[in-house]
């Protein structure tokens, strides 16, 4: 008897003791979608035969670190992703539709190097004034880009215009991120960050 | 714990037994004077004191659990061996639930062991409200943490002082896996519409319930 309640009591003592680093807390978002404030860019077109064409970039800095919670992104960088899952852009003026779209490069800049995370070369039903593209990269970690809670994507985009179209040299477009995020940290983490 | 209380009932009763035996003869195979003629009838031999009957278990208790993540429980106890016994409650922390768990007790003694294993579950109630305050996410922000409830699975091992037949006192400990779903929600955190999905915390940690027992 004396030996059962002793080797308990050990157990009891010895197991949270010598687990913190078994022990652990996760955090699972399968997605979260950011509507960013719709932008403006400029496409300088260029006259070619049958119509213009021109190219165009931009960029957006998303403050993530005010919309993820910040223990994910503080995490261990192996133990703690951010990745895009679909990438949209939605016309708000300056165009009547997104045909004149030919191509659309999206990467994510940051803290590292760029990282390609969407690709577009054409396909949208005439008229569209919205497209939704997968991440063409979805394994990518965003949050090694994460830099003071700031992550930017840059656009490069191609643009043809048919002759007798209208000219989208300024247009406005709103841009949609969805996101998945995971983070686990183990006890002794959450105790001595 | 039988075995002492048979052992303490076999050597208590075995005077008894001894004196309802036959008197043994004297060596040498001789036979005892014969003073039956003068002597009165030998009176019958006085039945052996019975022995108390054991009371038998009781089926049902009442026990009060204080924990982590367990909160309060309040439970019904209802126990068909003795050592067995099944619990439903009651359960109050930042919401109400409920905990239903089965325990083992493998000896009854005054000090016992005990293995239990218990499901919990928390309703939503104000689970949300406190999360927001606790961890001081900005009034912004605070539309994407919805309803939150959580649920838990643990296996615990514990020693326990007192009575299989009445009061008892139990320490427990062990491992559980707890998982905190949050309802997402839509707000606008600097100027960006943010729209989450339900998510999900989970947890691998260690837990503990103290526990006061009562068999009636």
């Amino acid at each position: 008897m004396k030996t059962t309640v002793t080797i308990l009591l050990a157990a009891l003592l010895a197991l949270p003791l010598s687990a913190c680093d078994s022990f652990y807390v996760e955090a699972n978002q399968p997605l979260a979608c950011l509507t960013l404030q719709p932008q403006s860019f400029n496409i300088p077109v260029v006259a070619v035969p049958g119509g213009f064409q021109g190219e165009w970039t931009g960029s957006t800095t998303v403050s993530i670190g005010d919309v993820l919670p910040g223990f994910i992104l503080d995490g261990p960088p192996q133990d703690r992703r951010v990745q895009l899952v679909s990438f949209g852009l939605s016309l708000t003026s300056g165009a009547t539709n997104l045909d004149w779209l030919q191509s659309l490069q999206v990467s994510a800049t940051g803290s590292g190097a760029p990282v390609s995370v969407v690709s577009y070369d054409g396909g949208l039903p005439p008229g569209s004034r919205s497209l939704n593209l997968p991440a063409t990269n979805p394994g990518a970690n965003l949050a090694d880009l994460v830099s003071n809670g700031n992550l930017t994507f840059t656009y490069t985009g191609s643009a043809a215009v048919p002759a007798g179209s209208t000219i989208p040299t300024t247009w406005t477009g709103a841009v949609n991120l969805c996101i998945q995020a995971h983070v686990r940290k183990t006890f002794n983490q959450l105790i001595n960050p | 714990m039988r075995l002492p209380s048979l052992l303490l009932a076999v050597v208590l009763a075995a005077p008894a037994v001894a004196a309802g035996a036959p008197q043994q003869t004297q060596a040498g195979g001789q036979a005892a004077p014969d003073t039956t003629a003068s002597a009165p009838p030998p009176a019958a031999p006085s039945p052996a004191p019975a022995e108390p009957a054991e009371r038998p278990y009781p089926n049902f208790g009442i026990a009060l659990a204080l924990g982590a993540p367990d909160g309060a429980v309040l439970s019904f106890v209802y126990s068909p061996f003795y050592w067995m016994a099944a619990d439903v409650g009651f359960a109050y922390t930042l919401a109400p639930g409920f905990v239903i768990g089965l325990e083992f007790q493998p000896i009854d003694f005054v000090v016992f062991p005990v293995i239990r294993g218990e499901y919990g579950y928390y309703f939503a109630g104000n689970t949300a409200t406190y999360i927001k305050n606790w961890t001081n996410v900005p009034e912004a922000a605070q539309p994407l943490i919805g309803d939150a409830s959580y649920n838990w699975w643990s296996g615990l091992v514990g020693i326990g002082i007192g009575s299989r037949r009445g009061f008892s006192f139990k320490l427990e400990g062990g491992i559980t896996w707890l998982s905190l779903n949050v309802k997402g929600g839509t707000g606008t955190v600097n100027n960006i519409v943010v729209t989450t999905e339900p998510y999900r915390f989970q947890a691998f940690a260690p837990t503990a319930r103290l526990v006061f027992q009562y068999y009636f």
